[in-house]
C-alpha cells in the first residue's frame, strides 16, 4: 500500500531574514490511506507549524519551507497558487482549535459551508440539502435552525461540529485536526470526538490529529508520532507506544498523563520547559538531553536520527528504553 | 435584528430634520417661492415683508428661494464627498490591511504623506486646479477625506486578517480576493459607516468654507457658504443676510453629526 501523504525532510523556519529560527527540523513521516495518526507534543514543539505547512497555510515572507510534502505523489511545496487553492479544502481540509474564531462572525453557517463547496465547484442545486444532511450527520439536532444561524447564536459544541461539517463538505482525502477539542469542556469533548471518528471511519478518510491529550490519542489514533523541539522523536502504533514507550520523553509524557507518583508521593513532571530545546539546537545534541534523566555526554554532542527500533516503531534516541513496561 | 429605537427623541429628531433638508433640496423647483437668480423686489427688503417671507438680499433676490436652492450643492457635496472617500479610502485600506507586510507599509506611507498636507489646503489646491463646480467640490473634499477612511479601514482589516476565520477561509481554498471582499469586508463595514456618518458634517463645513473663500460654486448660483460671505459685509445693516445661511449650515452640520452618532448607537444596542 502506498501512503497517501509522504513527508520527507520537511523543515519550517520562521522569522525575518537574519534571525530565522527552525521550528520544524527535517522531519519524515507518512500517513496511509484511511489511517488516523496522532501528533503529540507540548506547546512549542512544532506540531501546529507542521499541520499548517501541509497545506502551506503559514507560508509568507516570514516563514519558509524546505523538503518535500507528497500527497498521492504530487509535491505540495512545488504547486503554484491556483493549484494550491484547488488542493486546500478539497484534498486537505483543516479543523481549527477554536471554532468561534475560525467561523466568520458575519456569515450564517450555511453560507460558510456553501462557500467552500462553491470554491471547488461542488455546490450544485442540492447544496442546501447536502448541508442540512451533513449537519445532521455531525450530530446537530436541529440542522434547519443552525444553517440559518450566525456563529454566536449556537453553542461551542455545535460550533465545533459545524467546523467538522465544513471540513467534510468537499470530501477531502486528508483531514487535519489541530487540537479539535481543546476549546470544549470535557463532556462535550468526548461526544465531538466520537462524531469525528464515526464520520472519518465511514468515509475511509486519513486523519492527522494534533493534540496534547493522551486520552484523545488512545481513543482515536492508529499510530502516534511524538514531537519534541521540532523533531519527531518517536513513532509507533498506539498500543505499542502506550505499552512500551522507547523514548524517555514519550515515557515522561505518559507518566504525566497517568498521574504517576514518585517515591515521595509527588506527581510526575518533566523538569524544565520546551524552550530549552531551542536553546540547545545551536549545539549539536539531542533536543531533549537537558531535561532527560538518562542523558549521557554523547547526548549533548550528537543528534540522534529517527531509526527503526522494531517492526513498527521508530525512535530517535541514543539510549532508548527497553522493555520498560509501565505499571498502573 | 437592526431596528431603530422606536420614537426616542434623540434618534428620531435629527433623522427627521435631515429628511426635511433632503426633501426641501429635492423639491426646490416646486417649493421655492421665487427664481433664486432674479431680482424680485427692492434690495434688502425686511423679513416677513411684502417681497418674500425672508426678504431679499443686496441684489433684490429672494433669500428664502436662494436658501432652498443653496441646499442642493451643500447636500450633494456633503454626501457625494463622503461617498467617494468611503469607497476609495475603504477599498485602499482594506487591500493594505488585508494583504499586510511590505505592501501595507508602502500603501500606508502614501497615506501618511497625504495626511501631512492640511485638509483644507489640499482642498483649496484641488479647487484652484480644477475650477469651481459641484463635481469638483465633491472630488476635492472627497480626496481630502480619503486618508481618514484608508487608515480606519486598514486598521480594522489588519485586525480581522489575523483572525482564525481568515486562515480557515484560506484553508477551504478561497482566493485572496474572495477573502478580502467576502470574509473581511463584511466585518469592517459597520465601523466604516459610522465614520462616514460622522464625516458628513465635516464635509459639509469644508465645502461651505471653500465656497466662502470663493472656490466653490460659481456665483450667482445660490450656495450657502457663499451667501454667508456675501451677507457678512452687510452684517450691521441686515444681520439676517449672513445669520440665516449660517443657521441653515449650522443646523445641518449638527443634525448630520447626530445622525452619524445614532448609526454607532444602533450597533451597541
Amino acid at each position: 500500500m502506498t501512503a497517501l501523504l509522504d513527508v520527507r525532510a520537511l523543515s519550517v523556519s520562521f522569522g525575518p531574514g537574519g534571525a530565522r529560527r527552525t521550528i520544524v527540523d527535517r522531519i519524515d513521516f507518512s500517513i496511509g490511506r484511511g489511517e488516523i495518526v496522532a501528533l503529540v507534543g507540548e506547546s512549542g514543539s512544532g506540531k501546529s507549524a507542521t499541520a499548517l505547512a501541509l497545506s502551506r497555510l503559514n507560508e509568507g515572507p516570514r516563514c519558509g519551507y524546505s523538503g518535500e510534502i507528497r500527497l498521492s505523489g504530487r509535491n505540495i511545496l512545488a504547486l503554484d497558487h491556483p493549484d494550491l487553492r484547488r488542493l486546500r479544502g478539497r484534498a486537505i481540509a483543516t479543523i481549527f482549535q477554536d471554532p468561534l474564531s475560525a467561523l466568520n462572525p458575519s456569515e450564517t453557517i450555511a453560507q460558510q459551508i456553501a462557500e467552500g463547496m462553491r470554491a471547488h465547484g461542488m455546490a450544485g442545486p442540492d447544496a442546501d440539502d447536502r448541508i442540512t444532511r451533513l449537519l445532521g450527520e455531525v450530530g446537530i439536532h436541529d440542522p434547519d435552525r443552525v444553517t440559518r444561524a450566525y456563529p454566536h447564536q449556537i453553542s461551542g459544541g455545535q460550533r465545533q461540529r459545524v467546523m467538522i461539517a465544513l471540513a467534510l463538505a468537499c470530501d477531502p482525502e486528508l483531514l487535519i485536526a489541530d487540537e479539535p477539542t481543546t476549546a470544549l469542556d470535557v463532556t462535550v469533548q468526548t461526544q465531538v470526538l466520537a462524531t469525528l471518528y464515526r464520520a472519518v471511519q465511514k468515509r475511509g478518510m486519513s486523519v492527522l490529529i494534533i493534540t496534547h491529550d493522551m486520552g484523545v490519542v488512545a481513543g482515536m489514533a492508529d499510530r502516534v508520532m511524538v514531537m519534541y523541539g521540532g523533531r519527531i522523536v518517536e513513532s509507533a502504533p498506539v498500543e505499542t507506544l502506550f505499552a512500551l514507550p522507547r523514548h524517555p520523553y514519550t515515557r515522561a509524557l505518559l507518566d504525566c498523563a497517568r498521574h504517576v507518583r514518585d517515591a515521595s508521593g509527588h506527581y510526575a513532571t518533566i523538569p524544565g520547559t520546551a524552550e530549552t530545546a531551542f536553546a540547545l539546537r545551536a549545539t549539536q545534541g539531542c533536543a531533549f538531553a537537558p531535561r532527560c534523566r538518562r542523558a549521557r555526554p554523547a547526548c549533548f554532542t550528537h543528534q540522534p536520527e529517527l531509526a527503526e527500533c522494531s517492526d513498527t516503531g521508530r525512535v530517535a534516541c541514543h539510549f532508548p528504553l527497553v522493555g520498560s513496561k509501565i505499571d498502573g | 435584528m437592526h431596528r431603530l429605537t422606536p420614537f426616542a427623541m434623540p434618534v428620531v429628531l435629527p433623522w427627521t430634520i435631515l429628511g426635511l433638508y433632503l426633501a426641501v433640496a429635492i423639491l426646490a423647483p416646486y417649493i421655492a417661492p421665487a427664481d433664486p437668480l432674479a431680482a424680485t423686489g427692492a434690495p434688502l427688503s425686511p423679513l416677513f415683508g411684502s417681497s418674500g417671507i425672508l426678504g431679499t438680499d443686496g441684489f433684490g433676490r429672494d433669500v428664502a428661494s436662494r436658501l432652498i436652492w443653496g441646499l442642493r450643492p451643500m447636500l450633494a457635496v456633503s454626501f457625494g464627498a463622503v461617498f467617494l472617500a468611503t469607497l476609495a479610502g475603504g477599498a485602499y485600506g482594506l487591500v493594505a490591511g488585508g494583504i499586510g507586510g511590505r505592501t501595507d507599509w508602502l500603501m500606508m506611507s502614501v497615506v501618511d504623506v497625504m495626511m501631512s498636507i492640511p485638509l483644507i489646503l489640499a482642498a483649496i489646491l484641488v479647487m484652484a486646479a480644477l475650477g469651481g463646480s459641484v463635481i469638483n467640490l465633491i472630488i476635492s473634499v472627497g480626496i481630502s477625506q480619503i486618508p481618514v477612511f484608508a487608515r480606519l479601514a486598514r486598521a480594522l482589516a489588519s485586525v480581522e486578517a489575523r483572525k482564525e476565520y481568515v486562515l480557515a477561509a484560506r484553508a477551504v481554498g478561497l482566493s485572496r480576493f474572495h477573502v478580502l471582499v467576502r470574509e473581511i469586508l463584511p466585518n469592517i463595514v459597520r465601523p466604516l459607516l459610522v465614520q462616514a456618518g460622522s464625516v458628513v458634517a465635516t464635509a459639509g463645513l469644508t465645502a461651505a468654507a471653500l465656497s466662502y473663500l470663493g472656490l466653490g460654486v460659481r456665483p450667482p448660483a445660490p450656495d450657502i457658504g457663499y451667501m454667508v460671505k456675501e451677507g457678512q459685509e452687510l452684517i450691521f445693516i441686515a444681520p439676517g443676510q449672513t445669520l440665516l445661511p449660517g443657521l441653515v449650515l449650522g443646523v445641518f452640520a449638527l443634525t448630520a453629526a447626530l445622525c452619524g452618532e445614532t448609526i454607532g448607537q444602533e450597533r451597541r444596542r
